[in-house]
């Protein structure tokens, strides 16, 4: 209660009772406030004490429980990333380990190498440990399906069962830093994905956030102006969600009798044409919505959006695939996949969509991982399993494979380098292709200077006729009928058919998959050709099953193959676990700025609210006197009347 | 003149003393009374007389008891009355409500919204933990659960209000009763007084009456004299000559409780502004408690449409066998955008996964909702359609306008990609139920199977993509928030709140002073001094003495004369 100004003039006892009843309660009620300040240790009890310190204090302590969660998600991101370093320190140490048994072995003998391929053994069993630890009860190395085993071992290699779904945490507000290798990132579980662009036809129901290869377009105003009849309209496009939407709402703010929106004969993109007369189409001022749809135009007969893009998505028909003109015939077709010990051929005529082709792939008997490609515009394939080849050809004369993608067939200009693997054909070694023909001659050509598959086939069709002297031309060689490899048909005799493997130290033979025999005395059966453009998955896995393999079988061309390929992976693996270590440490930087940012706020925040208690203090010693005064001097006047003189 | 006239005026003196001291002893012993008026005892010289040329005078007459009061402070102190206790009573409504917010402890609303934005994270640092999960969920219950607590808490004191309002009106009809009552009665008594305040006590008690009305209510006083006072309110008479209106309190339906409203009996202007006990606690509750509320409300929702949003589009750690809506819509052969779902869905579509949970593989299918408004609208019934078209799923409408989908045996349901808000308009797949904050809670389906909790989008347990969007919660800025993020509303709203409680105080105290200062003022010229009374009791007493003296003289001067 605040006291009122005195003003002259009389002093009855009822005022001189309220001015000490105001000034006692007036000093009793800012005691009382000191003490709850130095009880509760804030300054103010409630915000509207103090707003401005209040308002602060409120938004710090919020601040303060975020920032703290920010350290928290730092420190849990740490230490997954810690696991997972030393879980790849163990790898890599196995990886070194191979890499000195692969380079001892090639010169030692066969039963040295057995045992060698024992210890080659417990090394996959060492990496499988490692590729399969957990921390705090999730797997490192599965991706998202981290809640069983990534990798196990079956009967056809060793099998990724994970995805490349990553996890990360959150270190600031909308700022994520990644936490997690998954296993392909890591230890290359899987082959190198195939599928190329498969053009997806624009559909009037393609989903604006699909065009632009996924990337999407926010559809806004545009401003259209007809000739025939004059009209100008702006049309807000930003309610439509599919083509569709943009086609109803052009159509229908100028009169479906007047202009005409379709897809394009390309199905690509889509068409604007006017009824008659010629269409303007611009962007409303500051606005970007009629570029976004690529349909600015000015005075034209017709306006066409371009290459709108859209990705392919689950739902997209086959039969929208390659600009409209589907994958071919499936009924009787389909894609013949070799992966592993698995040679099947695979039925796709039941499929309509993408997503109904993805879940006959996912058939977890073919051991692929089939998803969409990064960039959104056709199907990515790869094998889950390590240590086998892995093919998709054609079947039975079809196209499915190629049209969608992803056949890993050969042609005719592919080039000899891309082959095995990326390992080549070493068609330059200074050693002939020796082929043991039907007849019992020998033929030794020479395929030096050959770059592409087609050059290779020309030099063997044509090595009968540069024979000197020339003879009948009966060797054809050919891309087989899956499209995987070469085939060799010769007609000179009723013998049987081989071809060398190559002299010690090169595998001109064996890189051209040619390397074997046709026993039988058909002429008219080919030798098949083994599979030239297979994919594997490259990483460690796959090294040590193959180092294994080439140990026991004493394959010195293989283990002299695979030196290169270790130090390659090695390489790779080092470059992963440098990826790890700044993780770790920019997670650690931010780690330790957030702490000092925590004190900071909290510093900040005991000076918004905390009580100053040396202050606080010392004012309520210096109420309490004045309190004491008051007392004292209202216990006086209050005694004083005239009526005790008399 | 004669003696005996003399002996006449003497005697009127004594009475006269007499009085003095009765009017100085009552002014004593009503000196403790805050509202007591002091009463002086009012003299004049007897009417003269004129006797053999000489104009004597005859004594000296009481002519009244008058009440020593400011009438134009009284007019002044009534109007101070209404605005102090009006902003008096408005603070103490501000002040009970930053109390129930709980705003600098660690378990009001924004540390609920970052616990929750935190259990999010912990989701998205470990996807593949249940128990991180159901902490999340529990999160989001503990959350919901403080907002609807607030949102009673802050009923009740709406409540309290109400009651007071209600006790208020009856206090008032008795005060304005009394007065009056009392009107008639002193006019009565002073019709033949010629001070207008003869009856001192009547009148000390309208004058509390009119007091303690003017705190209640901006009434107007209009002080007739003895004839009485007229009250009137906004122009409306209170108490007039003859005739007396009470007050009555009005029920009206507001923000999901009954409400009372103070009118003057037979008009339907309820009393508003910022003067009076009355009007300050109805406009506390309407405007204060009220604009608090509409902010809250305007959160809640946020949340809950944001929330669900980001929910409805990702996936648990596996599908639902059978999920049914937690909003229904008022006609299923409604446009969807106009069924009377509180988030009404926009044109777009989302997309069904029906999964075989043998083989783990799923079959995608597009909903469309064309609310585009070019062709006819997508109305609950069709989307029904469209799903029973998908093989392997039953969807159907519930009694109350839910949207039911059931997946055939060994299937499950997931959603995804969804850009109309559909999925959570019609509360499936949804984290949040209700819309306000008396009815936020948080999905049951969620309570009973943590699982569902829709951290990924397209992976698998480990999939955080979708939580991490859930945790970043506070930095989004949905539509009906005008352009804020949800971490900055509340704090706003908070820090407005306070900002006003603050000015409001200030004003309080200003106003609380000023009727200080005048009650100071009031008491200066009103109330009783008892050394000044016992100073006039002493002066009547001499003047008594000295009567008493002059008519032992002039008894002297009869003895004397009878002695002759």
């Amino acid at each position: 209660m605040s006291i009122g100004p005195l003003l002259p003039g009389r002093m009855p006892n009822s005022l001189k009772s309220q001015l000490l009843n105001a000034q006692i309660q007036s000093t009793q009620f800012s005691m009382s406030q000191l003490e709850a300040e130095i009880a509760s240790g804030q300054k103010f009890q409630l915000p509207s004490n103090d707003p401005t310190d209040a308002t602060q204090a409120i938004s710090l302590t919020s601040l303060l429980a975020q920032t703290k969660q920010f350290d928290a998600n730092a420190q849990s991101g740490t230490d997954l990333l810690n696991a997972t370093d030393s879980a790849l320190a163990t790898i890599s140490q196995a990886l070194t380990t191979a890499q000195g048994l692969d380079a001892s072995a090639v010169g030692d003998t066969a039963i040295q190498k057995s045992a060698m391929s024992q210890q080659v053994q417990g090394l996959i069993q060492q990496v499988l440990d490692a590729a399969n630890s957990t921390f705090g009860g999730q797997y490192l190395f599965g991706g998202s399906q981290n809640t069983s085993p990534p990798f196990s071992i079956t009967k056809n290699g060793i099998a990724y069962n994970g995805d490349q779904v990553g996890q990360s945490t959150f270190t600031a507000p909308g700022m994520a830093q990644a936490t997690t290798v998954d296993g392909n990132t890591a230890l290359a579980a899987l082959s190198p994905p195939v599928g190329s662009d498969l053009n997806p036809a624009l559909t009037l129901a393609t989903r604006l956030s699909d065009l632009k290869g996924g990337q999407g377009i926010v559809p806004g105003q545009i401003s259209v102006t007809l000739s025939s009849p004059a009209t100008s309209q702006t049309i807000d496009l930003s309610q439509a969600r599919t083509i569709g939407d943009v086609k109803d709402l052009i159509e229908n703010a100028l009169g479906a009798a007047n202009v005409t929106v379709a897809i394009d004969p390309a199905k690509i993109g889509i068409s604007i044409t006017p009824a008659a007369g010629t269409i303007t189409i611009a962007n409303l001022a500051g606005g970007t919505g009629a570029s976004d749809l690529g349909i600015v135009g000015s005075a034209t007969a017709s306006i066409d959006s371009g290459d709108l893009n859209p990705a392919l998505s689950l739902t997209t028909n086959l039969s929208d695939l390659n600009g409209g003109t589907g994958i071919g015939a499936t009924a009787g077709k389909g894609l013949l996949i070799t992966n592993g010990s698995i040679n099947q051929v695979v039925d796709i005529s039941s499929a309509v969509t993408v997503g109904d082709l993805v879940n006959i792939l996912k058939n977890p008997a073919l051991g692929l991982s089939v998803g969409l490609n990064a960039k959104g515009n056709g199907l990515a394939v790869s094998t889950r399993l390590s240590g086998v080849d892995f093919a998709i050809g054609e079947n039975n004369g079809g196209q499915n494979a190629a049209s969608l993608g992803i056949s890993t067939s050969i042609t005719g200009s592919t080039l000899l380098s891309s082959l095995n693997n990326g390992q080549g054909v070493p068609v330059n070694a200074g050693q002939p292709l020796s082929i043991t023909r039907r007849d019992g001659t020998v033929s030794n050509i020479d395929l030096s200077g050959s770059l592409t598959v087609q050059d290779v086939i020309n030099k063997i069709n044509n090595c009968d006729a540069a024979q000197v002297p020339p003879r009948a031309a009966t060797l054809v060689a050919s891309i087989n009928a899956a499209g995987t490899g070469i085939s060799l048909l010769d007609t000179s005799g009723n013998g049987p058919l081989s071809v060398d493997a190559g002299a010690p130290g090169t595998t001109l033979g064996v890189a051209l998959g040619l390397a074997g025999t046709e026993p039988g005395n058909n002429n008219a059966v080919p030798l098949a050709g083994t599979a030239l453009n297979q994919q594997s998955a490259g990483g460690i896995f796959d090294i040590l099953i193959r180092l294994q393999n080439a140990l026991q079988s004493n394959d010195n061309a293989t283990l002299t193959r695979l030196g290169s390929q270790i130090t390659t992976e090695a390489d790779r693996l080092s470059g992963v676990r440098g990826v790890v270590g700044s993780r770790i440490q920019t997670l650690q930087n931010i780690d330790n700025s957030l702490q000092s940012q925590n004190i900071q706020t909290q510093q900040a925040l005991s000076n918004a609210k905390d009580t100053d208690m040396a202050t606080v203090l010392s004012e309520l010693v210096a109420q309490q006197t004045a309190f004491e005064a008051t007392l004292r001097i209202a216990a006086q006047t209050m005694q004083m009347s005239l009526a005790n003189y008399l | 003149m004669g003696l005996n006239a003399a002996l006449a005026a003497a005697g009127t003196a004594l009475d006269v003393y007499a009085a003095g001291v009765q009017v100085s002893g009552n002014n004593i012993a009503n000196a403790n009374d805050p509202n007591y008026i002091r009463e002086t005892l009012q003299l004049a010289p007897s009417y003269p007389v004129q006797q053999q040329g000489l104009i004597l005078g005859s004594g000296v007459t009481a002519t009244g008891v008058k009440q020593q009061i400011d009438l134009y402070l009284e007019q002044r102190m009534y109007a101070a009355n209404g605005d102090a206790s009006g902003s008096g009573a408005t603070n103490s409504v501000y002040q009970q409500l930053e109390s129930s917010l709980q705003t600098l402890s660690n378990s009001d609303l924004s540390s609920q919204l970052t616990g929750l934005t935190n259990a999010f994270n912990n989701v998205v640092n470990q996807p593949g933990s249940t128990s991180n999960r159901q902490l999340a969920i529990q999160q989001g219950v503990q959350f919901a659960q403080s907002i609807t607590s607030l949102r009673s808490q802050i009923d009740s004191l709406r409540t309290s209000i109400n009651q007071n309002a209600k006790s208020d009106v009856t206090e008032a009809n008795n005060l304005i009763d009394d007065i009056a009552r009392l009107n008639p009665k002193i006019t009565a008594l002073e019709s033949a007084g010629l001070l207008q305040s003869d009856a001192g006590a009547l009148r000390n008690q309208r004058y509390a009456d009119l007091t303690r009305l003017s705190q209640m209510l901006p009434v107007t006083i209009n002080d007739r004299g003895s004839a009485g006072v007229d009250v009137t309110l906004n122009g409306q008479a209170l108490v007039i000559p003859g005739e007396v209106q009470h007050l009555q309190a009005v029920p009206r339906s507001d923000r999901g409780m009954t409400v009372f409203d103070v009118t003057v009996q037979g008009s339907t202007v309820p009393i508003t502004g910022t003067q009076g006990e009355i009007a300050g606690l109805v406009g506390g509750r309407d405007n204060v408690i009220g604009g608090f509320l509409d902010k809250l409300d305007q959160f809640t929702a946020g949340i809950i449409n944001q929330v669900n949003l980001i929910h409805a589009s990702g996936q648990g750690e596996h599908g639902y066998p059978s999920v049914t809506g937690s909003y229904g819509v008022k006609d299923p052969n409604a446009a969807l955008d106009a069924a009377g779902l509180p988030f009404p869905p926009r044109n777009g579509s989302f997309q069904v996964q029906v999964i075989n949970t043998s083989t783990g593989l799923a079959q995608t299918g597009t909903i469309n909702v064309d609310l585009a408004g070019v062709n006819p609208k997508t109305t609950l019934n069709d989307v029904v359609g469209q799903l029973n078209g998908l093989t392997n799923v039953t969807a159907s409408v519930t009694g109350d306008g839910a949207l039911q989908i059931d997946a055939a045996n060994g299937y499950q349901i997931e959603f995804s990609n969804d850009n109309s808000g559909t999925l959570a308009a019609l509360g499936i797949n949804t984290f949040f139920t209700g819309s306000t904050s008396g009815d936020i809670g948080v999905n049951a389906q969620l309570t009973a199977d943590p699982t569902l909790l829709a951290a990924a989008q397209g992976g698998g347990p480990g999939d955080g993509t979708n939580a991490a969007q859930l945790a970043n919660l506070a930095n989004l800025s949905p539509a009906g928030l005008g352009g804020t993020t949800i971490g900055n509303f509340y704090q706003q709203t908070v820090t407005s709140l306070t900002a006003a409680s603050a000015s409001q105080n200030a004003v309080s105290q200003g106003s609380q002073g000023f009727l200080s200062s005048l009650t100071s003022q009031r008491a200066q010229t009103s109330g009783v001094s008892l050394d000044t009374e016992t100073v006039q009791i002493m002066q009547y007493q001499q003047a008594y003495q000295s009567a008493a003296r002059f008519i032992s003289t002039i008894d002297k001067l009869f003895t004397v004369l009878t002695q002759i």
